[in-house]
């Protein structure tokens, strides 16, 4: 069950707003999972009828509900005969509203397990299949970076300063995934064939911690902000931890 | 009108497979290492993916927005901290296996304080602690065990304060 709000901003957290104009935010909840779509409300002083226009939205954005302070009963009539449900007097935040009404539904609706199942399976390939063309993407580029990023080539790029091989090591590790133990292979190797610790320390660290080439999968898991921010604290404290890491192990 | 946003979707991988194609036609001895590669990634992933997405058909049977919310929500704590680490240091194969399942966590409510620690967690493994020693010795591998917790901790610490700067 979808249900549409006029809110003062976009998130679950929101004040659900008096009136339509008031509304800086329209957001479209869903029952089931919480999740929610959020667009910019009509702007009152850009042309009139933005409480018209807001309904319209959010009708457009499969409201079956909505839950709003007031609306006039010239606009709610039309709304309730084609089947959408309105609910005046309704202030406060927006996710303690669809809590409450998600409440009341199961309280009175039992569903049948088979049912529940269904829809768990249907949104699980929804969800799914939304992250799978990104997903097979990373895996053709990380394959081509992977065939072209040779250990010859990555020892030839450390510089034998500790400072700038962690930071290269940080970078080059953060191109590759899968099991650590591959780090744990090359790193050793790369030793062997005479790299600095501090480089191949950072390698092993950024190698699971860090994901340049899977950003754009996690950014469209978690948001843009989300990745970057996440992949971008991840990389300074890595620097900073790899040559911690080979003061305190005795190996600088 | 859904096709436009679905076909959106399709351009990353669409340009991925144009670049293999520019490498098979530039560099053809390296097409087949590249396809060795990704069916290696392939089969990596196969298995972590199957379970993320078994998980995910049970956070959406079973496990309610409330819960989800309580434990690992904005208010979380330290019950937030510990649940997300212990599954981050479980969880196996690639990270981008889990994408998925994290992303049913967070419409389900899970703060991102919590994903970016699960994420982090993920670089401490200590069953791989004895592997760790047989290449580099005890003394390296106990301070990099350590340091992969500080890593993961820390990176949580900074996107909280970055989550308390914008709010």
């Amino acid at each position: 069950m979808k249900i549409g709000f006029p809110a003062d901003s976009n998130t679950l957290d929101a004040l659900i707003t008096e009136k339509m104009s008031n509304a800086t935010w329209l957001l479209v909840v869903d029952t089931d999972d919480m999740s929610f779509e959020a667009v910019p409300a009509p702007q009152m002083s850009a042309r009139s009828g933005a409480g018209v226009q807001g309904l319209t939205l959010l009708l457009e954005m499969d409201a079956e509900v909505l839950m709003i302070g007031y609306i006039a009963p010239h606009i709610a009539q039309p709304l309730e005969k084609s089947g959408i449900k309105v609910i005046t007097g309704v202030s406060g935040h927006v996710e303690d509203k669809v809590n409450q009404y998600a409440e009341l539904k199961k309280s009175r609706v039992s569903t049948p397990q088979k049912g529940v199942a269904r829809g768990a399976f249907k949104k699980t390939m929804k969800q799914f299949s939304s992250m799978l063309p990104v997903l097979l993407g990373v895996i053709m580029i990380m394959g081509l970076l992977q065939a072209f990023l040779s250990k010859d080539l990555i020892l030839k790029i450390f510089s034998k300063n500790s400072l700038m091989d962690t930071i290269i090591g940080t970078f080059t590790g953060s191109i590759f995934a899968g099991n650590p133990v591959n780090s744990y292979v090359i790193g050793q190797s790369l030793l062997e064939l005479g790299a600095g610790w501090a480089g191949v320390c950072a390698l092993m660290f950024s190698w699971v911690s860090i994901g340049l080439v899977q950003m754009p999968a996690e950014a469209q898991a978690m948001g843009f902000r989300f990745a970057m921010v996440r992949n971008g604290a991840a990389f300074i404290i890595t620097i900073a931890a790899s040559l911690l890491t080979v003061f305190f192990a005795g190996v600088w | 009108m859904h096709f436009p946003k679905q076909l959106k979707s399709w351009i990353f991988p669409a340009c991925a497979a144009a670049a293999c194609i520019v490498v098979w036609i530039m560099v053809p001895e390296k097409i087949v290492p590249v396809l060795r590669i990704i069916k290696t990634i392939t089969l990596q992933m196969a298995i972590p993916l199957l379970i993320s997405l078994f998980m995910m058909f049970l956070l959406n049977m079973y496990i309610s927005t409330a819960s989800i919310t309580r434990l690992m929500g904005k208010k979380g704590g330290l019950s937030g901290i510990l649940f997300s680490s212990i599954a981050g240091i479980v969880s196996m194969g690639p990270v981008f296996a889990w994408f998925p399942f994290l992303k049913a966590l967070k419409e389900k409510g899970m703060a991102d304080v919590y994903l970016a620690n699960f994420l982090s967690c993920r670089a401490v493994k200590p069953v791989l602690f004895p592997v760790l020693i047989t290449y580099f010795g005890w003394r390296f591998s106990l301070v990099f065990i350590t340091m992969s917790l500080a890593i993961a901790w820390g990176t949580a610490f900074i996107f909280f304060l970055s989550g308390k700067r914008l709010e």
